[in-house]
């Protein structure tokens, strides 16, 4: 593990957050609950226009399918570079909350955009914008959350954030849909009332204190990462001095994180998207086309139940085993997906595999990443085992649906359950039984 | 920024958007009165007649009859319908009406079929949005047309449109066109892209045409519900619609790029295209009023236009869409 497992350094950190932080600290910083929140509302503000957005360009703006799927293309795919530029810059200018607020405020104001515009190339770059600002929010937000929470509780940190942002995505679109059934086409007003839950979202976030900006945290740490790393220690940076492209290469060079971006990538060519998984479940049980919408319900209802609960495990039996846990889950449902079990049995597995899947593995690779970078590059390393992730699955996506078309979707699925399976075995070798240093052990 | 100032605009942010909302919530609950000229939902339903013209209302001005039955005799009086649809179609005593079943958790389809007297006798879950509906001239069949692929949980990336026929008299589908064989130049041809959408019937048993949308071609296809069979005839027509009198097809083309759809009439029997004077782009199935005339929906008012292409189209009804003449 990447993380300090030294009893005694662990002991000292943790005393040492507690004196910060004083007897009676609540479950998870202050901070990474505002996050959540920020999260909560954005995700609310955002689902519930992404939600309605199909039928609203479709059968409003009578755009064809063709150019519904541009669209598509762009909501999807368009915050990848955003988010490893405003790392760096995050990082470079210590100032993580207003890079964050910057890219929450830029989607905030998008929805009022989509109140401005009706034509094709309007609502495309509006659309646009609003995946930069993702792009820009996620590794600053991210970096605080790992900042503000010591060492040995990130797993537990992310966990309790991802679980708060999946709670906002899932009530998104149930109050996008709640608003059309009562006022019928009354898509601008859905738009309004987005902008005014982007718009708590970003006012949540003034309330947070940015975890780079707080000088008595900042020394705390600096002596417990001292103390910690005194057999070895890692580079630092001068203090007041600007991190530089170069500087965070440098910095980043000789951190497990070049490992956890292979693996992450890796995994993330190797893993079916969502939507295919229902198709195919669709399509072994010819499910109404009502119930469709609660499988991604189910899921992430799963998901947020479980996200904590897993966290907290990968804090206390090792990050790298439950994330390992988590995609080996994953491969355990293409293989029942692939099987001939039972039809009954499918449903629940699917969504039980893919809810502990998600729990196990998203929080728990930031908390991965957290532990493996050091703090003045903390955005620029999360942004950088994102944008791996997030690439490697457009890829998948892309080479699953030319192999679906191609040659068939069953060979599809055993190329992907193949290609998992060795993407896991590299994961084992990294991360699980590759001794780091002498000093860390594993689990 | 000091914290005190922060603190000071997350209040004044939170209220502003709290107060955004609730006054948005009074005023759309609230001022969405009943329109008391209006019938209520489940009002008497209205008895449709051949000659009548069939719309759905898009009258913003009364969001409550949004969707509604707009049935026009031919004496001109105007009658709302108790049904509510987002497509409509009707023919030889049979209509069949594309309607939202459910709004919660996410909003879905279903196609009800009914009668003369707006009688529903069967009702059909659909998958997707509806786009178009069409009933054979005897009313023995119905054609649905669906966009599938679009909500917020359901992002296979792809969207594509699903077109279904049913037998109205037995109540249930026949099936989707995409299961059914396809014949190109005499050869069975596939492709995992194949689209079928905009079915009109020839009044030949369960006969069609429809548009077979694979690769970047827009092939007009003639099939048959019974057979599963349909053939390739042409490329570049959209959405057909056969006159009356079955000679001619209505359609729309893409002209340009990036394309805009016009639309055009085909001869069958001298393969002549005549294409129609409007000049915006309009995504519509078109209908013929009679041999001599076609209408279309445009920004939820209806047109209409000489199908010789001598005249421009001229506004003929405001706020409805989806013009069908009863035959």
């Amino acid at each position: 593990m990447y993380q300090v497992q030294d009893s005694v350094a662990l002991l000292r950190a943790r005393r040492g957050f507690a004196a910060a932080k004083q007897a009676g600290r609540p479950f998870v910083a202050r901070t990474v609950l505002l996050l959540g929140l920020t999260s909560l509302f954005t995700d609310i503000s955002s689902e519930m226009v992404s939600a309605i957005l199909p039928l609203y360009t479709v059968h409003v703006l009578g755009l064809n399918p063709f150019q519904y799927g541009v669209l598509n293309g762009i909501y999807q795919g368009g915050s990848a570079f955003a988010r490893l530029i405003f790392g760096f810059v995050a990082d470079r200018m210590a100032r993580y909350r207003e890079v964050a607020g910057i890219g929450y405020s830029l989607s905030a104001i998008c929805k009022l955009g989509l109140l401005a515009t009706t034509a094709f190339g309007g609502i495309a770059a509006v659309l646009l914008l609003d995946r930069i600002g993702k792009g820009i929010r996620t590794a600053p937000r991210d970096a605080m959350i790992s900042l503000s929470s010591p060492q040995d509780e990130l797993g537990t940190a992310f966990g309790v954030h991802r679980a708060m942002d999946t709670c906002g995505a899932m009530l998104g679109p149930l109050l996008g849909f709640a608003l059309l059934a009562m006022t019928p086409n009354e898509y601008h007003g859905i738009f309004l009332i987005s902008f005014c839950f982007a718009l708590i979202g970003v006012a949540v976030l003034l309330l947070v204190d940015d975890p780079a900006r707080d000088p008595e945290r900042l020394a705390a740490a600096e002596a417990a990462t001292a103390r910690a790393t005194a057999a070895e220690p890692a580079p630092k940076r001068e203090p007041g001095a600007r991190l530089t492209l170069g500087g965070a290469r440098a910095l980043l060079r000789d951190t497990p994180l070049a490992g956890l971006v292979v693996i992450a990538f890796l995994l993330g060519l190797a893993t079916i998207g969502d939507a295919f998984l229902y198709l195919q479940l669709d399509d072994r049980l010819d499910l109404p086309d009502s119930v469709f919408p609660l499988l991604y319900v189910g899921t992430s209802s799963i998901f947020m139940v479980m996200a904590v609960p897993a966290g907290r495990l990968s804090d206390r039996v090792g990050r790298a085993k439950v994330f390992t846990l988590g995609y080996a889950i994953l491969l355990a449902l293409y293989l029942v997906l692939l099987s001939g079990a039972r039809a009954d049995l499918l449903l629940p597995c699917t969504l039980l595999g893919l809810g502990f899947f998600y729990a196990c593995t998203d929080g728990v690779l930031a908390a991965l990443g957290s532990a493996a970078v050091p703090e003045g590059v903390r955005g620029t390393g999360l942004a950088a085992l994102g944008t791996a992730t997030g690439l490697a699955q457009f890829g998948a996506s892309l080479a699953f649906g030319a192999l679906w078309a191609t040659v068939g979707v069953h060979t599809a699925f055993v190329v992907f359950a193949i290609a998992l399976g060795v993407a896991l075995t590299a994961t084992v070798v990294v991360l699980l039984l590759r001794p780091r240093r002498p000093a860390a052990s594993a689990g | 920024m000091t914290r005190r100032r922060r603190v000071g605009l997350f209040i004044a942010m939170t209220a502003l958007a709290v107060a955004v909302i609730v006054i948005y919530l009074a005023v759309t609950v609230l001022g969405n009165d009943e329109d008391p000229t209006l019938p209520v939902a489940g009002a008497p339903a209205v008895r449709i007649a051949k000659g009548d013209l069939l719309l759905l209302d898009r009258d913003r001005e009364h969001p409550k009859a949004w969707g509604r039955l707009v049935v026009i005799g031919r004496d001109g009086r105007r009658r709302i319908g108790a049904l509510t649809c987002e497509r409509v179609a009707f023919a030889g005593g049979s209509g069949i009406c594309l309607a939202k079943a459910r709004s919660l958790p996410a909003p879905s389809y279903e196609a009800r079929l009914f009668d003369a007297g707006e009688h529903v006798t069967a009702k059909i879950e659909v998958s997707g949005t509806p786009s178009r509906a069409r009933v054979s001239p005897d009313g023995r069949y119905a054609a649905s047309t669906t966009f599938v692929g679009g909500d917020g949980y359901t992002n296979p990336g792809a969207f594509s449109t699903r077109t279904r026929v049913y037998d109205v008299h037995a109540g249930r589908s026949m099936g989707d066109l995409e299961d059914y064989t396809v014949i190109k130049d005499g050869k069975v041809i596939t492709a995992q892209d194949f689209n079928f959408w905009g079915v009109t019937f020839t009044g030949a048993s369960a006969q069609f045409y429809a548009t077979l949308g694979t690769g970047r071609h827009h092939y007009l296809v003639r099939g048959d519900a019974l057979t599963h069979q349909v053939t390739v005839i042409r490329d570049g027509v959209e959405c057909p619609s056969l006159s009356p009198d079955g000679t001619r097809i209505g359609f729309k083309a893409r002209v340009g790029t990036p394309f805009q759809w016009r639309f055009h009439v085909l001869d069958l029997k001298s393969r002549k295209e005549t294409a129609l004077p409007e000049t915006r782009s309009v995504d519509d199935q078109i209908a013929w009023l009679d041999d001599k005339t076609l209408a279309y929906g445009v920004d939820e008012n209806v047109v209409q236009v000489p199908a010789d292409g001598s005249a421009p189209p001229r506004p003929m009804l405001a706020g409805v869409t989806n013009p069908n003449r009863v035959r």
